[in-house]
């Protein structure tokens, strides 16, 4: 898997055409050429320094048997409601090692929001409807960008060595990529990635022949 | 007859109803075109014959979730198949259907029990067939890994057919029958199957299915059908000469079906099922059947 994120750092079409800047945004696309969406880009460390991230609160909320967002990305602490806007139940739960949970079948919102107090990969799964699937990135790190139509982007101070860490649900083998750059002085930058996807999984939501969906 | 089928048929409809209202469920429409090597289900040459036929289905399932791992969901069906060469096999049917389903824990690896009761209503161009069907079952269904999911199952079926079907053909006056409906047939099946993803987009559907019971085949009369057989009744569907037995056989089905995800909630599918019936009497056919089609969901 590291030879894979290794391989994946030279695949990327580092083409950063002015990194003395303020502001980076990277660019992201696929093996397609595609803007990528539901990507989560971050800075890691600065000069080989983690740097002290605040608790950030948000929603990811259940819209038409989703999650909404799909992926989402905090700071460690950080705490989240689930509220349920469909007009069924569902029963949020997760088994990532990073956090344990289970919200037994609800509508509305649920009593407290669950807070996520080790860094990693939650994946979210409805008891009810398995083809419902989720992601809460937990990073410890403030520096964030959810990307969006292939774009992220972050307010960073000049001079320093930025180590960036790039994920996304279908990166093929599951890794998170990492890629080094530093930012010389306070310019706009653009990096530029194109990372390797693997295809949507069609088949959690594909009618069956003879077959019962619940 | 057909007034009761009409209720049959919108009681069918109403289940979907709150569907559009509530999202709390599906409605599945499909078309699957599919060729039988052997519709009589004879043993005799002379007696096969194959056909190819067109079905066009509407299912609506409405689920209530009435517990944390337990759901009960009532299911409506509704098909018709029509048939290239023989017209009289041509049918529509209406189900509906009740199933309760209760997992044992939490997420998709989970292994789940369901029990199911349905009933529904088959009606045929030639009305020796029409009958009412009534059928239960459980079934044990357990993911075994993310690509690969396993079932194993018992059913029960019985076919009540309407007609006392005539005893006296003008065409085939000496024709030896016995009392009963030959389309009056119960089943027992036990049965595994499994569905395994090859892909993102493609899965595999496999079962094999041991069924004990009866079975009805229609051929010219012979000594040896005839004593093996627990019904004998007239059925023209073939030929004037022909008529239709009930036999007790044990029957294997296997079936093997390849799917493809088409759009955002389509579902292609080609494949095929083998039916090997060893009858009492020595009466032992086969059948293969092909078949070919696409789902939607709504």
């Amino acid at each position: 898997m590291r030879f894979r994120s290794i391989l994946f750092f030279f695949y990327g079409v580092f083409s950063a055409s002015n990194l003395r800047a303020a502001t980076l945004t990277v660019n992201i696309t696929d093996q397609n050429s595609n803007l990528i969406e539901n990507a989560v880009v971050y800075i890691k460390s600065v000069n080989g320094q983690s740097l002290p991230s605040t608790p950030k609160n948000i929603e990811v909320d259940q819209i038409d048997e989703m999650f909404v967002p799909h992926v989402s990305a905090i700071t460690i602490g950080s705490q989240v409601s689930f509220p349920n806007s469909d007009h069924i139940r569902h029963h949020v739960y997760s088994f990532s090692e990073a956090m344990t949970f289970e919200i037994p079948l609800y509508i509305g919102i649920p009593a407290a929001p669950i807070r996520f107090d080790h860094t990693g990969l939650v994946t979210l799964g409805c008891n009810i409807h398995d083809h419902m699937l989720g992601y809460i990135l937990v990073v410890d790190t403030p520096l964030i960008a959810e990307v969006t139509a292939g774009i992220g982007r972050f307010e960073v101070v000049p001079g320093g060595e930025l180590a960036l860490e790039i994920w996304h649900p279908l990166l093929a083998g599951d890794e998170v990529l990492k890629q080094s750059l530093t930012v010389t002085a306070e310019e706009n930058a653009v990096l530029h990635l194109q990372i390797e996807l693997r295809p949507e999984r069609m088949v959690r939501r594909a009618p069956r022949r003879n077959g019962n969906r619940y | 007859m057909l007034n009761f089928f009409t209720t049959v048929l919108l009681l069918s409809l109403l289940s979907a109803i709150p569907l559009a209202a509530l999202a709390q469920g599906n409605v599945d429409v499909s078309v699957e075109s599919l060729y039988n090597d052997n519709i009589s289900r004879s043993i005799q040459t002379i007696d096969i014959h194959s056909d190819l036929n067109l079905k066009l289905a509407a299912n609506a399932g409405y689920y209530w979730q009435v517990a944390d791992y337990t759901g009960i969901s009532l299911l409506g069906s509704f098909t018709n198949t029509v048939y290239q060469s023989y017209s009289g096999l041509n049918n529509i049917e209406a189900g509906l259907g009740l199933l309760i389903k209760h997992k044992f824990g939490i997420g998709e690896m989970a292994p789940a029990l369901s029990f199911e009761l349905g009933f529904r209503r088959n009606q045929f161009n030639l009305n020796n067939r029409d009958a009412w069907v009534y059928s239960t079952g459980v079934v044990f269904n357990k993911r075994l890994s993310q690509r690969l999911s396993g079932n194993v199952g018992l059913r029960f079926e019985q076919r009540d057919g309407d007609h006392n079907v005539p005893k006296f053909n003008p065409a085939n006056p000496t024709a030896k029958l016995k009392p009963g409906n030959s389309w009056d047939v119960q089943t027992r099946s036990v049965f595994v199957s499994g569905e395994w993803e090859i892909s993102e987009s493609m899965w595999l559907n496999s079962s094999f299915q041991l069924q004990d019971g009866e079975v009805v085949s229609t051929a010219t009369p012979f000594p040896q059908m005839l004593n093996a057989a627990t019904a004998v009744t007239f059925d023209t569907l073939f030929g004037a000469q022909t008529v239709a037995y009930r036999i007790p056989a044990l029957t294997k089905i296997v079936t093997l079906d390849l799917n493809r995800a088409l759009l955002a909630a389509g579902t292609g599918y080609f494949g095929f099922e083998y039916q090997d019936s060893r009858g009492n009497g020595n009466i032992d056919y086969d059948v293969l059947n092909i078949r070919a089609g696409f789902i939607y969901s709504f």
